[in-house]
């Protein structure tokens, strides 16, 4: 049986529905990719942050540069910052996504606008014959949900329409730094997502099942 | 621009943070990184208790990297008396890390904070096993605490010291130590547990030929070694002792005696000057020595089952007083730890003369006045109380009981050495002890028909405070005076005209008010030209804007966050209060050192130039105060004062 079964079975069976958001192991994650054109476009580094509850452990955390042996667009180098040079020395994507289902197993994933990173991981998951099965949650969509349940606020309209993760990083009145760095990004996506969860809280979000119908992807 | 995927841009925050926090700031870049590893980052909303008193202490070392928590003692009827603050880049859990010990202290966050945690045997593993950040620890702390610039109470930072503060304050030789029991290496195990037995102590410690200390032998080893493996008595001592000595020179700071014990999990410590052993320090003795903390004071008070046995506490209450003043508290943070106690001794006498006369017939709420009611008592604190009651049919049976109730109490104060009012402002006048119906018609009198003459005996319950019994009594007759209050415009011109009387000096020694003649010739009444005129002021504003806090320095901050009000004054007003404040509990202190009469005379020629500017300050606050309330009560008083 392959290495990564047992993963995929663990992370999926050990979380039931009712677990208190205390007691969850989270992973907040986030991927750059060669293109946002989900046809042709590969996976270049993943970083990811585990927490423990609202807990972020420092020790605890996950980057790696893949090399995914293609040509990286121009102007997708000006956003990350990764050059074919650059790339070159990283690990064979196979490698890296074995550790990274170990790294997550039996967490939630977070991320912001995490659809993007799903499908990514999925993608370059199920060319080697891989499944992610472990529930995730959308931080846009939370913090969608926080904002049309907290006090009225005149500009919520425009709130609502501006969710990058600067903005909400404001929003959260935490600094951003070193942007559209995979690990970079994790971590302000964790320090963003450990104030929702005090944010949730005391909305009255008690358990696994609540936050998914909130904001599960 | 590439990046490397070796290092983690996270762990590079984190140290780039820790690079600035004493005592981390002496790692190596590389230790803080195997440090970060272990740490995890919290979040903790505004007025999260991340540690509560009384609870198993925490098991972490938190430094706060945003935001800023306070460290305070609760009260009795769950209010938080503040101690400290910590704020960015400054660490908390350090004692109760070493200690392991119930913590002491609620840690609340006052903002939203967030905290790194370092866990806890980390924070050993480095005190342990390096020189430099224990040292540091030690040297810091002690500067910080012991150096009281005059920039640290205009700031309010001022801080105060709880046993921890001891820890860093005094030193070995401050604490008396029991001399060391010596034996040869060629004792035996008999001779010495004889030794031990005679000498009524729990540990002896081995000495060689030069006379320097190479074992102990303790009544742990006794039992584990020698009872327990029956081991032959006549076997040399050498066999039984642990080696090497710990020892520490009694000039060191009391804190790196603890250490000691804690990092080695030992309980004896041999103390040394210059290498001879000239005493053995205990963590028994070391727990005796917390006694000296307010804490304790609470503990013995709760502790006592006479009025004999409670006259005990006054001496103790006072005693702490000295001792947080050195310890560079800040007056306000005195005052009220001082008023904290006096109200759990009222507790306490008046559950003894509830034991003795039975239940009361009817609710009552003991309540007290003036000074003690705003909680601003130093030194000089006599009996200032009343005693409010429901209303009964049977007024006879609750007048005849609370008479007693009053009359054992004012005794009870009495023989704790409070001494009687002399305005008579005490529960045992029958004047000042009334069913609640009678009181709310002398509040109405008071705020409705007011007199420039009876207003000044009205000033001592306008600061009232509840301190035991049925608070809902005291609660009710504060909420009809609030009502009355918002339409008395006449009581708050005449309040407002008291206020002024007293005009604060300007400058010094030319325009300085002081005592022409007489024992206080050419000194300053601080209190009567200083606290006085701001307390007063305070009173007129809160009361004014509705404010239910008697408590000066609690008026004046929550004037300050009114919206509709120019905050600086206030906060100028709160400032010049604690140094003046603190000037009078100095002044005080030394005249108990010196054995003279209690006062709040000052002569300036005993300030420093510093003092003295700061001094001037506090009066022009003072004066702008008083000011402000002609301003705005201008008219009022002008028609008062032509009548």
């Amino acid at each position: 049986m392959p290495g990564w079964w047992k993963h995929e079975s663990q992370s999926s069976e050990a979380l039931s529905q009712d677990s208190a958001l205390d007691s969850l192991r989270y992973v907040v994650l986030d991927t750059e990719l060669t293109s946002l054109d989900s046809r042709t476009n590969r996976l270049l580094s993943v970083g990811a942050i585990a927490m423990q509850g609202a807990s972020i452990q420092l020790g605890n955390q996950f980057y790696r540069v893949l090399n995914p042996s293609v040509s990286i667009p121009p102007e997708s180098v000006v956003i990350h910052r990764l050059r074919v040079e650059d790339v070159a020395g990283g690990e064979p994507p196979r490698q890296c996504l074995d550790d990274l289902c170990q790294f997550i197993e039996g967490a939630v994933l977070v991320g912001h606008f995490v659809d993007i990173d799903l499908n990514i991981l999925r993608k370059e998951m199920g060319q080697t014959g891989r499944k992610l099965n472990n529930p995730a949650i959308d931080t846009a969509r939370v913090h969608h949900w926080i904002l049309r349940h907290g006090p009225y606020s005149e500009d919520l309209s425009m709130q609502l329409e501006k969710m990058d993760l600067p903005t909400l990083a404001k929003f959260y009145s935490l600094e951003a730094q070193d942007a559209h760095h995979a690990l970079s990004d994790a971590f302000l996506t964790a320090r963003i997502w450990q104030k929702m969860l005090y944010a949730l809280k005391a909305k009255g979000v008690r358990n696994l099942r609540k936050l998914l119908s909130i904001g599960g992807a | 621009m590439a990046h490397s995927s070796s290092e983690s841009v996270i762990t590079d925050t984190v140290v780039s943070f820790l690079k600035n926090v004493p005592p981390f700031q002496f790692l190596s870049v590389r230790e803080l990184c195997r440090l970060a590893t272990t740490m995890t980052l919290e979040f903790f909303p505004k007025d999260t208790v991340i540690v509560s008193a009384g609870h198993p202490a925490s098991e972490s070392l938190y430094i706060v990297h945003k935001g800023g928590v306070k460290l305070a003692l609760r009260s009795q009827v769950g209010k938080q008396i503040v101690l400290d603050k910590r704020s960015e880049g400054e660490i908390f859990g350090l004692l109760s890390v070493m200690s392991k010990d119930l913590a002491r202290l609620d840690v609340v966050a006052i903002e939203d904070t967030l905290c790194y945690r370092v866990p806890a045997e980390q924070v050993q593993k480095l005190i342990s096993s390096n020189a430099e950040v224990s040292t540091f620890l030690l040297r810091t702390s002690v500067t910080r605490y012991m150096d009281r610039s005059l920039q640290e109470l205009r700031t309010q930072t001022g801080l105060m010291g709880d046993t921890e503060r001891l820890l860093y304050s005094l030193s070995v030789s401050d604490v008396p130590s029991s001399p060391p029991l010596l034996c040869q290496q060629n004792t035996t195990i008999r001779e010495a547990a004889q030794m031990l037995a005679h000498a009524k102590a729990t540990s002896v410690f081995v000495t060689d030929v030069s006379g320097s200390a190479v074992g102990i032998v303790t009544d742990r080893d006794f039992a584990q070694k020698v009872v327990a493996q029956a081991l032959p008595l006549d076997r040399a001592v050498t066999e039984v002792m642990s080696s090497p000595v710990v020892a520490v020179e009694a000039s060191e700071r009391l804190f790196r005696a603890l250490l000691a014990m804690v990092s080695r999990n030992i309980h004896h410590v041999l103390v040394t000057q210059r290498g001879t052993p000239t005493g053995v320090l205990t963590a028994h003795d070391l727990m005796v020595l917390q006694g000296k903390s307010p804490l304790n004071v609470v503990r013995f008070i709760e502790a006592q089952t006479s009025v004999q046995d409670l006259a005990k506490a006054n001496q103790r209450i006072s005693g702490l007083l000295p001792l947080l003043l050195r310890e560079g508290a800040k007056a306000s943070h005195v005052t009220r730890v001082v008023a904290e106690m006096n109200d759990r001794l009222i507790v306490k006498i008046l559950q003894f003369a509830e034991a003795k006369l039975g239940p009361p017939p009817v609710p009552y709420c003991w309540v007290v006045l003036g000074s003690e009611g705003r909680r601003e008592q130093t030194f000089k604190t006599d009996q200032d109380n009343a005693l409010l009651y429901a209303d009964s049919e049977d007024q006879a049976s609750a007048r005849e009981y609370f008479a007693q109730l009053t009359a054992f109490a004012q005794d009870a104060l009495l023989t704790c050495g409070y001494p009687i009012c002399p305005g008579n402002y005490m529960a045992s006048n029958p004047l000042w002890r009334q069913p609640l119906q009678a009181w709310m018609t002398l509040f109405h009198e008071w705020i409705t028909q007011a007199e420039l003459h009876g207003t000044e005996d009205a000033l001592i319950f306008l600061d009232m405070r509840p301190v035991a019994g049925d608070f809902s009594l005291y609660q009710a007759l504060a909420a009809k005076n609030r009502e009355w209050l918002k339409d008395a415009g006449m009581f708050k011109s005449v309040l407002a005209c008291i206020s002024t009387t007293h005009k604060p000096p300007l400058g010094f020694f030319r325009n300085f008010v002081l005592e022409r003649s007489g024992e206080h010739k050419d000194q300053l009444d601080l209190k009567l030209f200083g606290t006085g005129p701001i307390v007063d002021a305070a009173r007129v504003f809160a009361l004014d804007a509705g404010i239910e806090h008697t408590n000066t320095a609690d008026r004046l901050s929550t004037l300050s966050t009114a919206p509709d009000r120019d905050p600086t004054i206030f906060q100028d007003m709160q400032e010049a209060f604690e140094f003046l404040t603190l000037l009078r509990l100095e002044c005080q202190l030394r005249q108990v050192r010196e054995g003279k009469e209690l006062g709040n005379y000052l002569s300036p020629d005993s300030l420093t130039q510093l003092q003295r500017s700061l001094l001037k300050e506090a009066f022009r606050a003072a004066a702008r105060a008083q000011a402000l309330i002609e301003e705005r009560f201008r008219t009022a008083i002008w028609s008062q004062l032509g009548r």
